[in-house]
C-alpha cells in the first residue's frame, strides 16, 4: 500500500491532520490499533476550554485555547454546547489566586466577569452556599467522539482513508528516511506494509513508543486522570474551582449528563489504563466543597485516561512533582534534526487545540511536498454526511421527536435511541464497510452509555443486528460479552448504591438466566 | 396526624419476592396467622424458571444436570452456604409443597424427576433448571429431538429476536426456521411489551386470529417455538387450546424483563393466598422499626395514603439483597436495610467486584449478607441470634451466590420452607 502520508493514531489530532490534509489535496490514511478515540481523546472531559484554566500556568495555551475555542464554536456549532463556565472559591481557596483570577485572564485576553455569590447561587442552586466568589467565563461543552467521527467522516470524503484496529508494530528505515512502516490487523491477525513520502506520529501519550521504533528519544510524561459520570445533570453550566489546578475541579454537563474530575496520577505504562477506587473516593471526597450534591449523586461510570505530556528537558517546573505544572502547551517535532527527514511527531497539547495543532504539522508536512494550499479548517464547516450526531448525550431524542415516524420505537429508554436511527446507522456501517457489531454502535451512538449501562439495550440492539442480517452465528453473544464487560469495568469504581442494584440486575440476567459466563 | 391502621399478627413477613411470596404460601398452608408485605424485587424479572442448582461443583464452568448431586459436596465444600442448613428432603418438599399450590391455582409445573432439564433461551444458551412451567416442557424437548421446528417472533417486541436465536442454534439444529407475525389486533401499536401480548393471548378472538395467521408456516413442522407470552393466569388453557387446533407442540422460550413468567408466579402466588390466613400490604414498604425484642416487632409501613403500624410476635426478613433493596451500600460499607443487622462483607470495597465481570468464581459482593443461625435466625458478631424471634430467608442470606450457582428459586423457597416449619416449633415450644 501506498500514500502521500501516513498518520498514526486516530485520535483528535490524528483525524484532524486527515481532514486538514485532505483539503489541502493530500492523500493520506489513517491508522488506528483500537477504535477512533480509542486513547485521551475518549477519555477525557469534553470541556472546550475558555483558557481561563491556563491563565496563572500558561498564557501562551491559555490565549490559543481562546481562539480555538472561538473557531470551533464557528465551525462546529452542533459538536457544541455553549454552556458557558463558572470558576467559584471556597473559603478554604487561596485569596491571593481569587484576587489575580480576573487580571490574568484580562492579559490573556479571557473575557471574565465576576458574579456575585447570590447571583452564581441563582444561576447555579446547586453549588455550595459556602463559596466565596465567582466569575463568569466562556467555557463551553464539547462531544469529543461527535468531533473526532466528523474530522475522520469529512476526510474521508475528500479522499482520505482509515484503518482501525491496524496497529504500527515496526518501522522501517533507510539513510536519513522511513522507508515503510509495518503494520498489524489485529482483527484478522494479517501484516502488511505501507510506504509513504511523510509519516506522522500522531499518538498522543504512545508518541514515545512509536518514535522508538524509529529510533528516536521522545521524553513522555504519563499522567493519568479519572473522571465520573453522573447519572443526571447536576449544572447547566461548567463548573470549575476556583485555585491552582488540582483533583476534583471541574464539573463538564453534557447532554442529559455531568462528568466530574479529575485527577492526576503520575504512572509508567499505558497498560491496563483504569479509573480505580481510590481515585473515585478522593474525587468525590474533593466534590462536596462545591457541589456538595455530588456527594449523595448516582455515579453510573468512571474512566481514565493518559495526558499525552512532554517532558521538556530545559522545564525545570516538574521537579515540583506535580504533572499539572507541566505545559500543556503541544510539541511538533521535525525529526529532520534526527536524522530522519520524513518523520513528524505533533504530541501534547488539548483537545481543545487540536486544530490548531493539526495545522501546524500539514503546514510542515505541505512545505516538505512542496503543496502550496493553505489550510481551510477554520474557515469551512466541519460537518460530513455520516451520521454522527448521535453521539451526544440526549441528542437522539430531540432528532427523534422531531421526526416522530408512528412505526418508529424507542430501543434504548436511557438515551432515547429509536430503532430506525439504529438501523440508519446499521446500514451506513454496512456501507462503509466500518467495524460490525456492537461495539461499533457504541462508537457510534450513546448506546449502553445511559443508567442501565447496556443492560437492557444491548440484548435489544443485538436481536435487530441479527434481524438486518449485520451479524451472524453466534456473533451476538460474543459482541454482548464483550460490551457488558467494558461496561462494567467503567463501573466497578463506582459500584455502590444505585448502581450497584443495576449492576447486580445486569448480573442476574447475563448470568443468572443467559449463563454467559459459562459460554466459550 | 397521620392516623396509623393497627395490624396484629403472629408473623410479619416483610418481602413479596421469591422468598417471602413462598414463605407466604407455607405459613398459609399451615394456617399461620401472617402479614405480608412488599414491592416489586426479583420476582417480576425472574424467568419463573425454579432451579434448584445448576453449576457443577466437580467441573468449573460447566453445569450439571444431576442437581442431589451437588448436595452431598456443599455439605463438606461450603459447610456456611444456607443448603448446608437443608436436607434433602426438606429442599424436595420444598419444591413439592409448592408447586402443587400453584397447580391447584392453574400454574402447572413439571420437570424430570430428580434431574435438571436444559431450558433454551432467547440467546440460544441452555438453562439448567430443576422446575419449569409447563408451557416450556416442549422447550426443553424440541432441542433434544431437533426435528423441524417453525421459532416465531413479533413486529414491535423488542425482547426477543428469532433469527437470533436461529443463528446461534444453527449449527446444531439446522431445522429452526423463523418468522416474524404482527400480533393480532396491534397495528396500532409501533410498540409492544410480553405483558400485553400475554394478556390479549387470553381471549379467545386472538387465539383464533393467531391460528389462522399463523398456520400456513407450520406445514411440515413439529415444534413451535415462540417467546414467553402465553397468557398470564390461564397459561395451561391457552397452551392446550392452542396445540390442540394447530396440532402441533408447542413451547415458550423465557424472556428479559419484563417477564410474563415471572409475573405469573407472582400472581398466582398471590391467588393462592386469598381467604387464607396470610393478610397482603401490597407495595407497602416497612419505613421504620419502632420496637424490637424478644417478645415482639412494631414496624412501621409509610405511605401517603393508609399508613400502617405492624405489632407481629415474629418477624421474617426476606428483602432480597441491592435489586430488592434489603440490602444497600455506601461508598464504604454494605448495610443491612430495616434493622441495620451485621452484614458478612469483605473489609474494602476494592473486594467487592472482580476485574472480569464473566469470571467463573463470581464477585465476592455476592457472598456477602446476612449470617444466621440453623433456624435462619440472623446472628450477632458472637453467633447468638439477634433476636429469638427475628428470621431471614432468601437471597439476603450470606454465603451463596445463587447466580453463579444457579439455585436462585431453589434458595428463596427451601429457606423459606424451612424457616417456616421450624417458626412452628418455635411457636409451641
Ligand atoms: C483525564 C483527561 C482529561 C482531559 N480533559 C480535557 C478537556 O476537558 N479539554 C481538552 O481540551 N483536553 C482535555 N484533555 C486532553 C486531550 O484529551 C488530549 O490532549 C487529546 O485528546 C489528545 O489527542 P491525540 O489525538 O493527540 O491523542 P489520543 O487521543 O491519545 O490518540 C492517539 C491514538 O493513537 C493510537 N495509537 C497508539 N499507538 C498506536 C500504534 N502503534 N498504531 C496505531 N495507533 C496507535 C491510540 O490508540 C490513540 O487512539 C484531557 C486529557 C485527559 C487524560
Ligand atoms: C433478572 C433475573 C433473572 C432471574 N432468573 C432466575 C432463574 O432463571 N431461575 C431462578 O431460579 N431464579 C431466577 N431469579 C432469582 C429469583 O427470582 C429471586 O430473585 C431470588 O430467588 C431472590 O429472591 P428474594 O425473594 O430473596 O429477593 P427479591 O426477589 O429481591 O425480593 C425482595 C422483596 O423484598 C421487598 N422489600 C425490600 N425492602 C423492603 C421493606 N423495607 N419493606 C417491605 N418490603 C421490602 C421488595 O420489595 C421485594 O418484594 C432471577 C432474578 C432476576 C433478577
Amino acid at each position: 500500500m501506498e500514500t502521500e502520508v501516513l498518520i498514526i493514531g486516530g485520535g483528535v489530532t490524528g483525524t484532524g491532520l486527515a481532514r486538514d490534509l485532505a483539503f489541502r489535496g493530500i492523500s493520506c490514511i489513517v491508522l488506528e490499533k483500537d477504535m477512533i478515540n480509542s486513547g485521551a481523546s475518549g477519555r477525557n472531559h469534553g470541556l472546550l476550554h475558555s483558557g481561563a484554566r491556563y491563565v496563572s500556568s500558561d498564557l501562551v495555551s491559555a490565549m490559543e485555547c481562546k481562539k480555538e475555542g472561538d473557531i470551533l464554536k464557528k465551525i462546529a456549532p452542533h459538536c457544541i454546547e455553549e454552556t458557558g463556565g463558572l470558576y467559584v472559591a471556597t473559603r478554604n481557596d487561596s485569596e491571593d489566586y481569587i484576587s489575580l483570577f480576573p487580571q490574568l485572564c484580562k492579559k490573556a485576553g479571557i473575557p471574565c466577569q465576576e458574579l456575585s455569590v447570590k447571583d452564581a447561587l441563582e444561576l447555579e442552586p446547586g453549588l455550595s452556599n459556602d463559596i466565596v466568589a465567582a466569575f463568569r467565563v466562556e467555557d463551553a461543552s464539547v462531544d469529543p467522539f461527535h468531533i473526532s467521527l466528523e474530522n475522520m467522516n469529512q476526510a474521508i470524503e475528500y479522499g482520505a482513508r482509515y484503518f482501525s484496529h491496524c496497529k504500527v508494530t515496526k518501522i522501517i528505515t533507510g539513510s536519513k528516511a522511513i522507508q515503510k512502516v509495518v503494520v498489524k490487523d489485529t482483527a484478522n491477525k494479517k501484516i502488511f506494509d505501507i510506504e509513504s513520502k511523510i509519516v506522522v506520529n500522531a499518538s498522543g501519550a504512545w508518541a514515545g513508543e512509536i518514535a522508538k521504533l524509529a529510533g528516536i528519544h521522545v521524553d513522555m510524561i504519563y499522567s493519568k486522570g479519572t473522571l465520573l459520570i453522573t447519572h443526571n445533570r447536576i449544572t447547566n453550566h461548567v463548573i470549575n474551582r476556583l485555585r491552582i489546578p488540582s483533583d476534583g475541579d471541574i464539573l463538564v454537563p453534557g447532554g442529559t449528563v455531568s462528568i466530574f474530575g479529575t485527577t492526576s496520577r503520575r504512572v509508567h505504562t499505558l497498560e491496563r489504563i483504569q479509573a480505580s477506587i481510590e481515585e473515585t473516593d478522593s474525587l468525590v471526597r474533593e466534590a462536596k466543597a462545591i457541589l456538595p450534591e455530588l456527594e449523595n449523586t448516582r455515579y453510573i461510570r468512571a474512566y481514565a485516561g493518559v495526558r499525552p505530556l512532554i517532558n521538556e528537558k530545559d522545564s525545570q517546573e516538574n521537579s515540583s512533582g506535580d504533572d499539572r505544572a507541566v505545559s500543556r502547551g503541544f510539541s511538533l517535532m521535525d525529526h529532520k534534526e534526527d536524522k530522519i527527514d520524513n518523520f513528524i511527531t505533533i504530541t501534547g497539547g488539548k483537545m481543545t487545540t487540536f486544530r490548531l495543532m493539526a495545522e501546524k504539522t500539514a503546514n510542515l508536512v505541505a512545505k516538505k511536498l512542496k503543496n502550496t494550499q493553505k489550510c481551510q479548517t477554520a474557515l469551512r464547516p466541519l460537518q460530513s454526511k455520516a451520521p454522527s450526531q448521535m453521539t451526544e448525550a440526549g441528542i437522539s431524542f430531540k432528532s427523534w421527536t422531531k421526526k416522530h415516524d408512528k412505526d418508529d420505537i424507542i430501543m434504548c429508554e436511557c438515551e432515547m435511541i429509536s430503532k430506525n436511527q439504529f438501523k440508519h446507522l446499521i446500514s451506513w456501517l454496512k456501507k462503509s464497510k466500518k467495524e460490525a457489531g456492537l461495539n461499533a454502535l457504541r462508537i457510534h451512538s450513546r448506546l449502553g452509555k445511559g443508567a442501565c449501562q447496556g443492560t437492557f439495550c444491548c440484548q435489544r440492539v443485538t436481536g435487530l443486528m441479527y434481524d438486518e442480517a449485520y451479524l451472524k452465528e453466534d456473533d451476538g453473544i460474543h459482541n454482548i460479552k464483550d460490551l457488558l464487560h467494558e461496561r462494567f469495568v467503567g463501573q466497578r469504581p463506582i459500584l455502590w448504591n444505585g448502581q450497584l442494584s443495576q449492576a447486580e440486575l445486569s448480573e442476574a440476567l447475563y448470568c443468572g438466566f443467559y449463563g454467559l459466563e459459562l459460554t466459550k | 396526624m397521620e392516623s396509623f391502621q393497627h395490624i396484629e399478627t403472629d408473623l410479619f413477613i416483610i418481602g413479596s419476592g421469591m422468598a417471602g411470596m413462598s414463605a407466604a404460601i407455607f405459613a398459609a398452608n399451615r394456617n399461620i396467622k401472617s402479614v405480608l408485605s412488599g414491592g416489586a424485587g426479583g420476582l417480576e424479572h425472574s424467568s419463573g424458571l425454579l432451579d434448584l442448582w445448576g453449576a457443577s461443583l466437580t467441573q468449573k464452568g460447566r453445569v450439571t444436570k444431576k442437581p442431589w448431586d451437588m448436595l452431598p459436596k456443599i455439605y463438606e465444600h461450603m459447610p456456611d452456604h444456607p443448603y448446608a442448613n437443608l436436607k434433602k428432603n426438606t429442599l424436595s418438599k420444598a419444591f413439592l409443597e409448592l408447586t402443587t399450590s400453584l397447580k391447584t391455582q392453574g400454574l402447572t409445573y413439571t420437570g424430570y424427576d430428580a434431574l435438571n432439564s436444559m431450558v433454551m433461551t432467547p440467546f440460544g444458551t441452555l438453562h439448567p433448571t430443576y422446575r419449569l412451567p409447563i408451557t416450556m416442557k416442549s422447550n426443553v424437548e424440541a432441542f433434544k429431538k431437533k426435528e423441524p421446528c417453525l421459532i416465531l417472533d413479533f413486529k414491535g417486541l423488542r425482547e426477543f429476536s428469532a433469527v437470533f436465536f436461529k443463528e446461534v442454534m444453527k449449527k446444531d439444529w439446522p431445522g429452526i426456521s423463523t418468522q416474524c407475525l404482527e400480533f393480532p389486533d396491534t397495528q396500532l401499536r409501533p410498540e409492544v411489551s410480553t405483558p400485553f401480548l400475554a394478556r390479549s393471548f387470553e381471549t379467545r378472538q386472538v387465539q383464533e386470529k393467531f391460528i389462522s395467521l399463523v398456520k400456513p408456516f407450520l406445514k411440515g413442522k413439529t415444534y413451535l417455538g415462540l417467546p414467553a407470552i402465553l397468557g398470564v393466569n390461564a397459561c395451561d388453557k391457552v397452551l392446550t387450546a392452542l396445540e390442540k387446533e394447530l396440532n402441533i407442540n408447542i413451547f415458550e422460550i423465557p424472556t428479559p424483563p419484563v417477564s410474563v413468567p415471572g409475573i405469573r408466579l407472582k400472581e398466582t402466588m398471590m391467588k393462592a393466598l386469598e381467604g387464607s390466613s396470610v393478610t397482603i400490604l401490597q407495595n407497602k414498604r416497612v419505613t421504620k422499626v419502632l420496637k424490637a425484642s424478644n417478645k415482639g416487632f412494631e414496624c412501621e409501613l409509610g405511605s401517603n395514603i393508609f399508613p400502617a403500624i405492624v405489632h407481629a410476635k415474629a418477624v421474617l426478613i426476606a428483602t432480597g439483597r441491592f435489586l430488592g433493596r434489603g440490602l444497600y451500600a455506601d461508598q464504604k460499607k454494605i448495610h443491612e436495610s430495616i434493622f441495620d443487622l451485621p452484614v458478612c462483607q469483605p473489609k474494602t470495597r476494592e473486594e467487592w467486584h472482580m476485574p472480569d465481570f464473566f469470571n467463573l468464581n463470581g464477585h465476592r459482593i455476592n457472598q456477602a449478607g446476612i449470617e444466621t443461625d440453623d433456624l435462619f435466625r440472623p446472628v450477632m458478631n458472637n453467633k447468638k441470634p439477634v433476636f429469638n424471634n427475628l428470621f431471614a430467608s432468601g437471597s439476603i442470606l450470606a454465603h451463596q451466590d445463587w447466580v453463579r450457582s444457579k439455585c436462585g428459586a431453589g434458595l428463596s423457597i427451601g429457606t423459606s420452607f424451612h424457616t417456616i416449619t421450624n417458626f412452628l416449633k418455635y411457636k409451641t415450644r
